[in-house]
């Protein structure tokens, strides 16, 4: 970006990770420059300003004339996730149905093995039960009970409610969080409850604040509800303490225009707006974001987004220019009931850690990780166990005096000594055997990863193209994808990057839900269908004016706001349901229900064939729902001119022995930054960048187009 | 003969005779790379397709509890890989698939491609008759090359009872729907006929008719795929390969099995009963070889009975399998090769393997109790080698509720309750045993959201908590169980009973010094005041509470009360009856007076022991109120229970002589008469070594030195 840069338009995109502050600066043109700044935990506007210092230093601008032109800042924390996991939120206390005052201890038994791999699934003598975020002794009950029908079919007994607030302020609780069964269904009782609270707070001259299950997760099943709740309670104090700090600083600079946070959903929202629960995942979806991004503009509408790191390989997909939300998603161990968009994570990556099982004599890659300290063997910082990057090496794929642009040097030939010793010896075969054994089999775990999120999903994998981005995805994309039939696969350069440019092309956007108790009868009649028409327009009406309302605080005009209709359907007495985006926005004829119903069949013919079907059983909907979209600037990727297929003189590094088709065989080499677009990299070759590394097999080849993508035909 | 059915007796005879499924491992050799990446891409299929299915699927049990899993099989039958859930159909599945080629469905019924064959004879395959079966063959080439499998629990079956484990039955006619082997889907279509046929038989078709679907589209997705990869990595490779992945197995079993456990002959005895007259006994003898041979000889069980307790063949391989699983083989392929490299005897004619298809199988506790009396003789052999954390103290057998009728919503329904994912745990060597989060069928337990259970029935929830002290005291105590408490609401037409039955015994034994899990048990109150007692905003009852003896529905309500110990039949129930339900829990690890007193104020504090055991039991001084530990007094507290034991022991030598005299005047109660009596008549190998031991006189049987009048009908 050049020194004119004071007169145009920015949008900017903050990253607070666990280690660094990564920041994202893009203009109308939609050219982008990167900062960076340590986090700083204790003080995360420090962190934060000194990213954007760091990127608009670059810009030749002070952060005040930057600040004062942003149209959106969008910010994404791991601050709650990160409070969990280190469990130092805040203390709520929890009242609770009576009788279920033992729930978080018991965690509907799947939370002591949920997010385990295969092996410890299965061996159960290593489950183990998480420390609830609210002890035992500050959890009371108060007797009540609404049906599944939505009946107070036992009242609310207001003087419990009275007493476990007393016992509660008096134990010095930071909040009080309140979750009652089926609350979702009728919230009499914790509205009632909620007002005793605040009478006894009132009275006894506190002011906690008070959470209702049913504002923070308004969705059937009591533990995901109160889990998220007590996350709320327990992490929303930090939130906002961090947020206001750093917008204190923003306005000090001038910034006047709307701070947005990433949600785990996948949509930016204001900062006031946005609950602390709903952003506990929102760290690895920009490169979803990012996937829907590059669909659109290429006009493809199925993108399956791989994100190769140090540890772990994650994968998302965008189907029908829509990214999949899992609304009983699990994070650091926990069930919740809030939309997460959907991305599934195994341990792979360029510190997975191969060895040599000693049952079976077999070769095993991962999950476990040799991390970033030590790292690798051929860090030569004290790691002993070979891993998928000294594989890489000893293949010729990685270039030891170019990795991270020469910041790590790697020794080639410790890794080559620990792949003999722990792998090729013992197995009998060579070290390049061996490196490349590791290498096909990290490879095929993540493409049986992405085949799995597809296939499981009932969708079909020729539907889809892939995106590759992050560091050690471009050295095994060529293999993971080898027998997948995709349309495409893209590799997106400077794949650092990717997240943070992803998130800066999110939507604003939030998601309502409300439950309902709709059985549909089997053929039902016209009467029947109108009846249950009318209900569901009852609920979708109050959700739109819902969402309009808080759109409007948030600054958008109705005109600029998109909504779309959902109904969670399935057939009679299933428990899985599909979220439609219904057709219309109210039922108003028979027909306008048929449409709904059918649109829902062919959603289900889709994922499970329609052999599947089973009309016969009735239908049932017992959760509708909203999605409000704000119309919000986007940067936009520029066309470059295209260049000729042959890259030029400067782009070539020479050659290397590098390991295909069952040999070291001369490998051209070539600078990521000389080539241009238009230009053809025919394999076998291995293009070189400082954040990550290429590599093209023989019989294939790479096409860079007018966005400077990276296909590999 | 049919070339397939040829194949199942060779494979057979290879393993009879040279004790191994192949003879090398070629391709393995020749390429250990490729044979791993097959393997994984295998793996994925039945992954891939069990969540396929657990979407489709309709059955509470499969969608709340992961009742369902996947498998890939060999042509002639023998299980290659398996997903995760509900493990114990490693080799029933297995079963199916050999029944159908011995029974020459090849020549006689046809085998096409897209054929789809359903068992839920547990006779045939699977454990039960709510385990239903579906199959598919895989053709490549023309070549039968494998079969895709796929099970789910189908908690109805339009047997005597609601809920598909009908306790009353005394038959297996009393089971409902039993179809054997029955091709439900030609050229992919489902019979409708035959749909027409469940759906006027069973009381929740729409769960039968749903899981259906759900299997097959998750057979469908195996052979896809399974026919994408014959075609990559070519037939012959495909075919070998399939069943080097099981010899492999074979091959690791032994080598796990030497590495980590201690050669030796250990046993271990788990009771089981049939309501309160009749007592079921599980032995096992467990033989770790030095070059680390496993044998399994369960010689000694009791006889099958007219009740719902007896357990088949494949039922019992199933669930044994599922525990051999979980605690030696986890890290290993999940293929018949671990069945196969272990020698296990489960004699004909008893309750595990009885002599023909009349008798009920519903409730698995017999199976179960291989599973756990398994778990006793692994965490000593374990333990002798070292490995103490490994150790796992016998579990539990899980029960449940059954009920049917007419629903919330106006509905037929049948169903039942399981939560029984719910156990505690046996403790583990290092730590307690886990509360409420255990069932040996199916290792990733799930109990399900009390909102969605009652979604499904017509109950509502007064209390579902952990039960204090049901685990076994130890120094590291065995999990709690769930205890719930519930009423029937919003109908007047329902029938509801309870399945999983036991004697007053325990079943679950603590090991090291430990105290076993409590037994399960339940209680109903009909008639009752409830809805007056919540109409003038009365306490309720929400658990057993403080006083067990005395417990809270008894305490707190007015009404026709009875507590039952085991199974009983579904009885009519109205609206506001009371229901109360314990569910298993695990035996304790080592001596409660070496319990950490911190821990047991850490359960104090969490209201999983009651204050009134923290002395008696543990020997603990707690301040009540501040739950403050005094180590001193606590000092004290132990070193006189320590004496107490000293006062009340006497030798071992003089207690066996007491025993002796006991057995030799026939002072037993009724049921261990009928038991011994019964195991002593079956089994002479058992009956040899009981004499011997006991210095027992040729020929001894309870009965015939037993004064019938001896009172003690039921334990």
């Amino acid at each position: 970006m050049d020194e004119s840069a004071t007169e145009r338009q920015f949008f900017c995109y903050i990253d607070t990770g666990g280690t660094f502050t990564d920041s994202f600066v893009v203009d109308e043109n939609g050219r982008y420059i990167i900062g960076k700044a340590p986090s700083t935990p204790g003080n995360i506007a420090e962190g934060f300003f000194n990213s954007i210092e760091s990127a608009v230093a670059r810009l030749g601008i002070s952060p005040g004339s930057f600040l004062s032109q942003l149209r959106i800042l969008g910010y994404g924390t791991t601050l709650v996730l990160n409070a969990l996991l280190t469990r130092t939120g805040k203390q709520p206390g929890l009242i609770i149905t009576r009788g279920f005052e033992g729930l978080l201890l018991m965690e509907r038994a799947k939370q002591t093995w949920t997010e385990y791999e295969r092996i410890d699934r299965m061996h159960v003598v290593t489950h183990r039960h998480l420390d609830p975020l609210v002890p035992r002794g500050l959890i009371h009950g108060v007797t009540e009970r609404i049906d599944c029908l939505g009946q107070p079919i036992i009242p609310l007994y207001e003087h419990e409610v009275r007493e476990a607030a007393r016992a509660l302020i008096a134990k010095g609780v930071d909040a009080i969080v309140i979750s009652f069964l089926w609350s979702f269904l009728q919230d009499a009782h914790e509205r009632r409850a909620g007002a005793l609270v605040r009478e006894e707070l009132a009275a006894a001259g506190k002011d906690l604040p008070v959470y209702l299950s049913v504002d923070v997760s308004p969705v059937m099943r009591e533990l995901s509800r109160t889990n998220a709740t007590v996350i709320e309670a327990y992490t929303a104090p930090l939130l906002k303490n961090a947020i206001e700090g750093v917008q204190r600083r923003l306005g000090e600079f001038g910034f006047r225009s709307s701070l947005q946070l990433m949600q785990s959903s996948g949509g930016l929202a204001s900062a006031e707006h946005v609950k602390a629960v709903e952003t506990v995942q929102s760290g690895p979806v920009g490169g979803l974001m990012g996937g829907r991004f590059i669909g659109e503009l290429y006009g493809i509408p199925n993108i399956i987004t791989t994100d190769a790191g140090g540890t772990s390989f994650d994968v998302g997909l965008v189907t029908s220019g829509s990214i999949n939300i899992n609304r009983e998603p699990v994070c650091a161990r926990m069930i919740l009931g809030v939309p997460v968009a959907e991305i599934i994570s195994i341990g792979a990556g360029g510190g997975t850690i191969a060895g040599i099982d000693q049952l079976t004599g077999r070769l095993e890659v991962g999950p476990a990780s040799a991390g970033a300290v030590p790292g690798p063997v051929c860090y030569d910082a004290g790691g002993t166990q070979p891993t998928v990057t000294d594989a890489d090496l000893a293949l010729g794929y990685l270039n030891p005096d170019y990795f991270i642009g020469g910041r790590i040097r790697l020794n080639k030939a410790k890794a080559e000594e620990a792949i003999r010793k722990q792998i090729a010896e013992p197995i009998g075969l060579s070290v390049v055997e061996a490196a490349a054994g590791i290498k096909r089999i990290i490879d095929a775990k993540m493409r049986n990863t992405i085949y799995g999120l597809v296939a499981a999903r009932g969708l079909e994998i020729s539907d889809y193209s892939l995106l590759s981005f992050g560091g050690a995805g471009p050295p095994h994309v060529a293999g993971y994808t080898a027998d997948l039939p995709l349309r495409g696969v893209m590799m997106f350069p400077y794949s650092a990057a990717f997240s943070a440019f992803g998130a800066a092309t999110a939507d604003h956007e939030h998601h309502y839900t409300k439950a309902l108790n709709m059985v549909v009868p089997p053929f039902a009649a016209d009467e029947k269908k109108l009846e249950l028409g009318e209900q569901l327009n009852r609920v979708w009406a109050n959700l739109e004016q819902q969402a309009l309302r808080q759109m409007e605080l948030e600054g958008f005009d109705t005109d600029r706001i998109t909504l779309r209709f959902l109904a969670m359907v399935r057939y009679g007495r299933q428990l899985n349901d599909l979220v439609v985006t219904s057709p219309v926005r109210r039922v108003a004829t028979t027909g306008d229900w048929d449409a709904l119903i059918s649109a829902f069949e062919k959603l289900y013919d889709d994922r499970y064939a329609r052999a599947a079907r089973y009309p016969e059983a009735g239908f049932e909907i017992f959760e509708v729902g909203l999605i409000a979209t704000g119309e919000k600037v986007k940067p936009k990727l520029e066309p470059r001119p295209l260049a000729g297929r042959e890259p030029r003189a400067a782009a070539r590094k020479g050659t290397r022995p590098a390991y295909f088709d069952g040999q070291m065989m001369p490998t051209a080499i070539y600078e990521l930054g000389a080539l241009e677009p238009g230009n053809v990299v025919p394999g076998p070759a291995i293009v070189e960048d400082p954040t990550t590394t290429f590599v093209v097999p023989p019989a294939r080849h790479v096409e860079i187009d007018q966005y400077f993508t990276l296909w590999l035909k | 003969m049919g070339k397939l059915k040829e194949a199942v007796i060779a494979k057979e005879k290879s393993l009879k005779e040279r004790s191994c499924y192949e003879d090398a491992l070629l391709f393995k050799e020749q390429d250990p790379i490729q044979f791993e990446v097959l393997y994984t891409k295998l793996v994925h299929s039945v992954l891939n397709a069990r969540e396929v299915a657990a979407l489709v699927s309709a059955s509470p049990v499969v969608r709340e509890m992961g009742e369902c899993v996947f498998g890939l099989y060999t042509a002639e039958g023998d299980a290659i890989c398996l997903s995760v859930g509900l493990m114990l159909h490693i080799h029933t599945m297995s079963r199916m698939i050999k029944w159908m080629l011995m029974n020459d469905y090849e020549e006689k019924v046809g085998i096409r491609e897209g054929d789809y064959f359903f068992n839920n004879d547990p006779y045939i395959g699977g454990t039960h008759s709510p385990d239903q079966l579906i199959v598919t063959p895989i053709f490549c080439e023309g070549e039968l090359v494998g079969w895709a499998g796929g099970v789910t629990h189908v908690p109805e079956t339009g047997a005597v009872e609601p809920g598909g484990l009908p306790a009353s039955a005394t038959s297996r006619f009393h089971e409902g729907l039993i179809l054997p082997c029955v091709r439900i889907a030609e050229n992919e279509e489902i019979k409708k006929d035959l749909e027409v046929f469940v759906s006027r038989n069973v009381r929740t078709p729409e769960w039968w008719l749903l899981d259906n679907r759900a299997k097959i589209a998750g057979c469908r997705m195996i052979r896809d795929e399974v026919k994408k990869l014959v075609a990559e990595y070519g037939l012959d490779y495909y075919a070998a390969t399939s069943h080097e992945y099981i010899e492999d197995t074979m091959r690791a079993t032994k080598t796990k099995a030497k590495s980590v456990l201690f050669p030796g002959r250990y046993r271990a005895v788990a009771i089981s009963g049939v309501g309160r007259r009749l007592l079921i006994h599980v032995p096992l003898e467990m033989t770790v070889g030095r070059d680390g041979q496993l044998s399994c000889d369960f010689e000694g069980l009791s006889s099958p009975g007219a009740h719902a307790q007896n357990n088949t063949l494949p039922a019992t391989e199933g669930v044994f399998m599922c525990a051999a699983i979980q605690h030696l083989f986890y890290d290993s392929r999940y293929n018949s090769g671990s069945l196969y490299a272990m020698k296990l005897n489960i004699p004909e004619g008893t309750v595990c393997n009885p002599p023909n298809i009349f008798y009920a199988t519903g409730l698995l506790s017999p199976s179960i109790a291989t599973g756990i009396v398994w778990n006793d003789c692994l965490s000593r052999a374990y333990y002798a080698k070292g490995y103490r954390e490994e150790v796992f103290a016998p579990n539990v057998v899980t029960v449940g509720m059954h009920c049917g009728g007419i629903d919330q919503y106006g509905r037929m329904f049948g169903a039942f309750n399981m939560e029984a994912s719910s156990c505690g745990t046996g403790a583990r060597g290092v730590l307690d045993g886990l509360d409420t989060a255990y069932a040996l069928w199916n290792p990733e337990a799930d109990m399900g959201d009390a909102e969605v259970w009652e979604q499904i029935l017509p109950i509502v929830w007064l209390g579902r908590g952990i039960q204090p002290d049901s685990g076994g005291f130890g120094k590291f105590r065995g999990g709690n169980g769930i205890e719930s408490l519930y009423f029937v609401a919003n109908t007047n037409q329902a029938e509801m009973g309870s399945f999983g039955g036991r004697l007053p015994i325990f079943t679950s034994a603590g090991i090291m010094g430990a105290y076993p899990g409590s037994r399960t048990y339940r209680n109903i109150v009909q008639d009752t005041d409830l809805k007056a007692r919540i109409a003038d905003r009365l306490p309720l009852p929400h658990y057993e509470g403080e006083m067990p003896d005395k417990p809270e529905i008894v305490r707190l309500l007015n009404g026709k009360a009875e507590l039952m110990v085991g199974r009983y039949a579904a009885r009519p129930v109205k609206e506001y009856d009371v229901y109360y339900q314990t569910n298993g829990s695990g035996g304790g690890f080592g001596d409660p007076i070496e319990r950490d007193p911190q821990l047991v104020r850490q359960d104090v504090a969490n209201k999983v022991t009651l204050l009134s055991t923290v002395e008696r039991v543990y020997g603990v001084a707690l301040d009540s109120t501040t739950l403050e530990v005094d180590l001193e007094k606590t000092g004290a507290l132990r070193a006189a229970i320590r004496q107490s034991r000293l006062k009340r022991g006497i030798p071992a030598k003089q207690y066996i002589a007491q025993e002796r005299e006991r057995l030799l005047s026939g002072d037993l109660t009724k049921v261990a008469r009928d038991l011994y009596d019964d195991i002593l008549k079956i089994s002479p190998k058992f009956a040899g070594e009981f004499r011997e031991f006991w210095d027992l006189p040729e020929g001894y049987l309870p009965s015939d030195v037993s004064d019938q009048k001896t009172p003690g009908g039921s334990v």
